[in-house]
């Protein structure tokens, strides 16, 4: 088993707002290996940006990380001062966002916004500066990249942005890459594109990537491991084939079975979890699924389920879907 | 669209705009009430001198005809004769223009070298002690009488701590430097004339900053406005992401977005200290177009009043035209539409 | 059969009616809330109120008769019997100052008023018949703000001869092309979605679309405005009646106060300093009080 390049323990994030304190992460743990691409899945407002903004140290006022671990590289990241996080953004671990029209800076042209990283980080100029530019837009197949360099982002596609975007990320070869919905703000045929052009980076770089989505057909088709997160919480780690194949606990049966696929019969209804999202200010007490879980006991409201190996590297957290399993 | 085009355009407009303020100004010098061809006769006159003077200067002629006399003067240079100095306007008017555009150039440069960095200061420390002090100060500086300020300045300055002269651009004593670009602290640097320099300083701080005031404390709320605005803008995350200090991300990535808003406010701001000269250059004895439009209002020379504001309004048409322009250049957005 | 369904759509009526007064409460109450809880804003609402006050007794609070010469006071130094001194022919300035809030008070109400009268109507007709007529006025417009409105105001009010109508008079034709682009964009904005609505059921009165739609999203802004406009209105004034345009010279009009001590402020400070110090205590209390009208104003609109 490869090692650990990241490992997040019992981190927990809050929001301290008007309304009260939203408890977005309570105790999120979870490992990204060398060369692995892991999924991060969950629905909408589940914790998954905060999961990597906390990460990356990036949680601002009037967010907080109260409590946990980031081991990454033998540092503990939360452990780190700003000034010393800043030299692992963007160098060793690198983030891709959402919207290429909105996280590139429209009055500074790609060239300077690649250049300023490479420079930042790796302390090239000049000549070396532009040849390094242009070799991080080659990695991600951009076409025609010395043009580019003096383009604006208004002057490009959507899917050209989203690659500049991925070149910011590549630009100085860093060991881990989030990337944080990469295809959501994107229309169908980039996707393919984009996601492609991952998955290929990956092994021609040998980085990990920590993929993070709701969609699972991304994650099937991307990841060697999955990481499922329901309101702020794990509830279910394991090999994408193991996942897809024998999924433990009720909230990872429940999506896979809402996702709508071409073989369904089209006339049966599709299936959705009864319930809504709990509010994170007021979450459910002890395990956060259990009001709206199948497989609900006593114990359920009263101690939180940690994450356990109910079988060969695959976790869950649930007491009565570790019960089952180690029934069976 | 090609930047150049856009420029000549931008500039093209300013032509119709022109024409409407001629249009303005002569319906203005219309209004006054009495007989202007009297007005210039003078008192004793006659009857056949009034008349004399009426058809010569075409007053009997229909409106629409001493439109087109006045038009045509203006392009002559003709802003007819000011009744205190006997001289034409437009002479007046060229001995007088350099001290307040120095004047009022001095104050635009105090107004963006202490109003932006506020501004910067105050959303960057935002609803902390930098901001509060930065808020207080445009409120109270957004509610003083100019020219009650530079009397109290004046006061202080000049009679309780004597630091500072009170007025005039230049001591008696001193020479004026050689008249390069009519801008006295420009010339005396030019010309390696630091006694005189230092001396035309003295003279142009306290006009100058009671000038800046208004135009400050504007700056300084826009700046602040587009800073936060452009602090919760995606793209600064990513820099942030990206291994970026936060001074760098303030200072590189937010600033340029902040700045272009607050440019479009310059030129207004610019008018706006145009429009003060004409009270503080009178306090300031500073011997500027605003002096002489002060003592214009007393003596009641009307033709000098319109004189200057026609002058005054193409001065802030042009300041407003390399506003837009530089707008236009610093903007890719709009470059690249 | 014909009395009941009558019967239940009054029920209706009323019930709708009901609960819109009683939502109307709700946003008042908010609005008071959000008012109350700004100090700064309870500040200029202390002081506008106590001039307002000051403006209305003044015949009766002031110590003195603001207008009396009294030449053996001449230019005394603030004292027990004279709180701010007297100026060069001896009248008392508190007193004046009191006096003078009135007036200025009135110009800075009526400018204000003679503006927006201006101003919205041809904002209205610019917004709302677009096309050619917007575009001239618009290009109108910029002719009129190709002036300072300092520098348009004086130059009309001194052409027109002076005196307190006359300023009015000045600062609306300064002022209205502002109110006039506020209303016109308003306008546009709300024709893009009312327009098309009210074109094909109500079949055209565009007199009842103004009223319906494009009026009540329009006065808003515009009370936003003046009431951030008032100071400055205030200002203004008072600089046109130091440069000696307004006011006929008894009358205690701040501005021409301040200017009225100018040949002896080295020595007697107070003839011109109190004057001015009342001038940006009342703006600063406009100003406290428009900034408090816009954040329960403003962010209301928005939703």
């Amino acid at each position: 088993m490869s090692e650990a390049l990241l490992s997040v323990r019992d981190l927990e994030t809050h929001f301290y707002t008007y309304q009260g304190v939203v408890q977005a992460l309570s105790g999120v743990s979870f490992d990204v290996r060398l060369g692995e691409a892991v999924g991060l899945v969950g629905e909408s407002g589940c914790g998954k940006s905060v999961t990597a903004l906390s990460i990356l140290g990036l949680i601002e006022p009037p967010g907080r990380i109260v409590k946990g671990e980031i081991r990454f590289e033998g540092q503990d990241l939360l452990r780190l001062t700003d000034r010393k996080m800043q030299d692992i953004r963007g160098r060793s671990i690198s983030m891709v966002f959402q919207d290429p029209s909105t996280y590139l800076n429209p009055v500074y042209t790609i060239g300077n916004q690649l250049s300023e990283i490479i420079h930042l980080h790796q302390k090239q100029s000049g000549a070396e500066l532009r040849r390094r530019a242009l070799e991080a837009l080659a990695l991600v197949r951009m076409p025609d990249p010395a043009r580019v360099l003096s383009q604006y982002p208004l002057q490009l596609s959507g899917g050209m942005r989203q690659r500049c975007l991925i070149a910011m990320a590549l630009a100085c070869h860093p060991s881990l890459i989030i990337a944080d919905e990469p295809t959501t703000a994107v229309d169908v045929t980039i996707q393919a594109a984009i996601l492609k052009l991952l998955g290929d980076l990956r092994h021609e770089m040998n980085m990990s990537l920590l993929l993070i989505t709701h969609n699972l057909g991304i994650v099937a088709q991307l990841c060697d491991r999955v990481v499922v997160m329901y309101a702020g919480d794990i509830v279910e780690t394991a090999r994408t084939k193991d996942l897809f194949r024998a999924p433990i606990h009720p909230y990872t049966k429940a999506l896979l079975q809402a996702v709508p696929s071409v073989y369904h019969d089209p006339s049966t209804v599709l299936p959705s979890i009864p319930g809504m999202v709990p509010d994170l200010i007021n979450p459910p007490p002890a395990c956060r699924f259990h009001p709206r879980c199948s497989q609900a006991m006593e114990l359920c409201r009263t101690i939180k389920p940690d994450l356990r190996e109910v079988a060969p590297d695959h976790y869950v957290a649930g007491h009565g879907c570790a019960m089952r399993c180690a029934e069976s | 669209m090609k930047i150049h085009y856009l420029i000549i355009r931008r500039i093209l407009q300013t032509i119709p705009v022109l024409l409407g303020v001629t249009f303005l100004t002569f319906s203005v010098s219309h209004s006054v009430p009495g007989d202007p061809a009297r007005a210039m006769a003078g008192i004793y006159a006659t009857v056949e001198t009034v008349e004399a003077i009426r058809h010569r200067w075409g007053l009997d002629r229909p409106l629409p005809a001493q439109y087109v006399i006045y038009l045509r003067g203006l392009l002559h240079g003709d802003l007819g004769i000011s009744i205190q100095t006997r001289r034409p306007v437009l002479d007046d008017i060229k001995d007088r223009l350099p001290a307040t555009l120095e004047l009022t150039l001095f104050a635009a440069l105090l107004m963006c070298v202490i109003g932006i960095p506020f501004g910067i200061a105050s959303a960057n420390w935002r609803n902390r002690l930098p901001d509060h002090f930065a808020r207080l100060f445009v409120v109270f500086g957004g509610a003083v009488p100019t020219f009650w300020l530079a009397l109290i300045l004046q006061l202080i300055f000049f009679r309780w701590l004597d630091w500072l002269p009170a007025g005039t651009r230049i001591s008696r004593e001193m020479v004026e430097p050689a008249h390069i670009t009519s801008l006295y602290l420009l010339d005396s640097l030019l010309t390696g004339n630091m006694p005189a320099f230092l001396d035309t300083l003295e003279h142009i701080v306290l006009p100058g900053i009671t000038l800046a005031l208004t135009g400050t404390v504007g700056i300084a709320r826009m700046t602040r406005a587009s800073m936060l605005d452009a602090l919760q803008k995606d793209f600064i995350r990513a820099a942030r992401a990206n291994g970026l200090s936060r001074k760098a991300v303030i200072l590189k990535h937010a600033l340029k977005n902040a700045l272009i808003p607050t440019v479009t406010v310059l030129g207004l701001l610019f008018g706006a200290m145009l429009g003060g000269t004409f009270v503080i250059e009178w306090i300031f004895s500073w011997p500027g177009i605003g002096t002489y439009a002060a003592t214009s209002i007393t003596n009641l020379d009307y033709t000098a009043i319109m004189g200057v504001s026609l002058v005054v309004a193409l001065v802030y048409v042009t300041a407003n035209l390399l506003v837009d322009i530089s707008y236009m250049i610093l903007d890719p957005r709009i470059r690249y539409e | 059969m014909s009395a009941q369904p009558d019967q239940s759509s009054c029920d209706v009526l009323r019930e709708r009616r009901r609960r819109e007064r009683q939502r109307w409460w709700r946003q008042f109450r908010y609005s008071w809330h959000v008012f109350t809880g700004n100090p700064l804003t309870v500040v200029g609402s202390i002081i506008v109120l106590a001039l307002v006050s000051v403006a209305i007794l003044a015949p009766l609070i002031s110590p003195h008769n603001p207008v009396r010469l009294n030449m053996a006071y001449s230019l005394a130094p603030p004292s027990a019997t004279h709180l701010l001194g007297t100026d060069e022919v001896g009248r008392d300035i508190l007193s004046r100052i009191m006096y003078g809030a009135g007036i200025s008070l009135r110009v800075g109400l009526m400018a204000v008023a003679c503006i927006a009268a201006l101003g919205v109507p041809i904002g209205l007709i610019a917004g709302f018949f677009g096309r050619w007529v917007d575009s001239l006025i618009m290009r109108i417009a910029d002719v009129f703000l190709a002036f300072p409105q300092l520098v348009l105001a004086l130059a009309i009010a001194t052409a027109l001869g002076g005196g307190m109508q006359n300023v009015i008079i000045a600062l609306a034709i300064a002022g209205w092309p502002w109110y006039a682009r506020l209303v016109r964009g308003l306008v546009l904005a709300v024709r893009r979605e009312a327009y098309v609505e009210a074109a094909r059921v109500s079949g055209g009165s565009w007199f009842k679309v103004i009223q319906r739609h494009i009026l009540p999203n329009t006065i808003g802004p515009v009370i936003v405005q003046a009431s951030q406009d008032m100071g400055f209105t205030i200002l203004l004034a008072a600089s046109l009646g130091f440069l000696g345009i307004g006011v006929k010279v008894p009358a205690p009009e701040w501005g021409v106060m301040v200017n009225g001590g100018r040949p002896f402020f080295m020595d007697q400070w107070w003839v011109s300093g109190f004057p001015g110090l009342a001038i940006m205590i009342t703006v600063l209390g406009f100003n406290l009080l428009g900034d408090g009208l816009r954040d329960i104003l403003d962010p209301r609109l928005r939703k």
